[in-house]
């Protein structure tokens, strides 16, 4: 018998011995994953609301990044700033640094669906265990169908 | 009840005693694999996408054992060695315990580092690729390999040369058909 079927063979037979003094509390086991489905649900639809009110108040420029626009995150920092004090250095600031990515009413509140997705991911990937690799655009509905079923 | 709860309802009841099986052979403890098991199918159902199957589940929770069993090794290794020398030592097994092939089978893999119990665990339990063993425990694949072949020499010491084939080696026999006169 070669060593995986050994190693098949004892799990086998520690398995079998358990099933005979299984605990039944299915239904424990089943509470305790809905209060930490509910924290963790209610974790991410913080974080999903947070980013649609970002959006929604942020600045434009942030809106147009996470839609994946033509504007971009570098011109917002202190280099631009730098860049364009040395150029002009007598002109007053403009108060949009990109003028083209203000987008208009309707197209921010598509922009906010996909915001949404791209928060909670970044928030909550800082998960350590791979093996929950999650859509969290998910957590969001599972928060309804979690307080559904309760 | 939710199609998760239905699905999580269905792995407590007909896949955890295999899963506590798996988990004992990542931890040599019946208690820790037990106490494993439930954590980690909580964890796994608490957490996450709503698992919709029972196969996919399981899957989650065996990756979930897996790290989850090297990082309590792990921690307990660092209490170990805090701990003061006269701590209780482990009572001796008797000698009707050590005569089985099982008993040989479970003191040889007592001897194995956890992450070297885990990759063999994996390797020839469930027969998963280095690749895959290495993406489960976050690892290189060359990592993955020496884990392997560690484990097997320490494992053909405790059991012998034929109870451990390394099938995943690159190597391949080559036999001489002919002799220059």
């Amino acid at each position: 018998m070669d060593l995986s079927q050994q190693l098949h063979s004892l799990a086998s037979d520690v398995g079998n011995d358990y099933a005979m003094s299984a605990p039944e509390d299915a239904s424990r086991l089943i509470g305790k994953a809905r209060r930490g489905r509910m924290v963790w649900t209610s974790g991410v639809g913080a974080v999903a609301a947070a980013g649609a009110a970002t959006l929604a108040f942020g600045g434009p420029a942030v809106a147009a990044a996470l839609s994946g626009g033509d504007a971009q995150l570098a011109p917002a920092g202190p280099a631009s700033e730098s860049a364009s004090t040395s150029a002009e250095p007598s002109v007053t600031p403009s108060p949009s640094p990109e003028p083209s990515a203000s987008p208009s009413p309707s197209p921010s509140a598509t922009t906010a669906g996909a915001g949404v997705i791209d928060l909670s991911g970044g928030v909550t990937g800082g998960d350590d265990d791979d093996s929950y690799d999650d859509d969290h655009s998910e957590g969001v509905e599972n928060h309804s169908e979690d307080s559904e079923d309760d | 009840m939710s199609t998760w709860a239905k699905v999580m309802e269905s792995v407590v009841r007909e896949r955890r005693p295999a899963l506590v099986g798996y988990a004992y052979l990542m931890t040599g403890s019946r208690n820790e694999a037990e106490d494993l098991v439930q954590d980690a199918i909580v964890r796994t159902f608490a957490r996450g996408r709503a698992k919709t199957s029972v196969v996919q589940a399981e899957a989650y929770i065996k990756r979930a054992i897996a790290n989850e069993a090297i990082n309590r090794a792990r921690h307990r290794l660092v209490v170990e060695q805090r701990k003061p020398l006269v701590a209780t030592p482990h009572s001796a097994p008797g000698h009707e315990h050590m005569v089985s092939a099982q008993a040989d089978l479970e003191t040889a893999l007592e001897v194995l580092s956890p992450r070297e119990r885990a990759v063999t665990v994996l390797k020839y339990v469930d027969d998963l690729t280095i690749a895959s063993i290495a993406a489960i425990l976050k690892l290189n694949d060359g990592t993955v390999k020496r884990y392997l072949a560690n484990a097997a020499v320490k494992l053909r010491e405790q059991l012998g040369d034929d109870a451990v084939n390394l099938t995943e080696r690159d190597t391949v026999p080559v036999t001489l058909t002919e002799s220059r006169p």
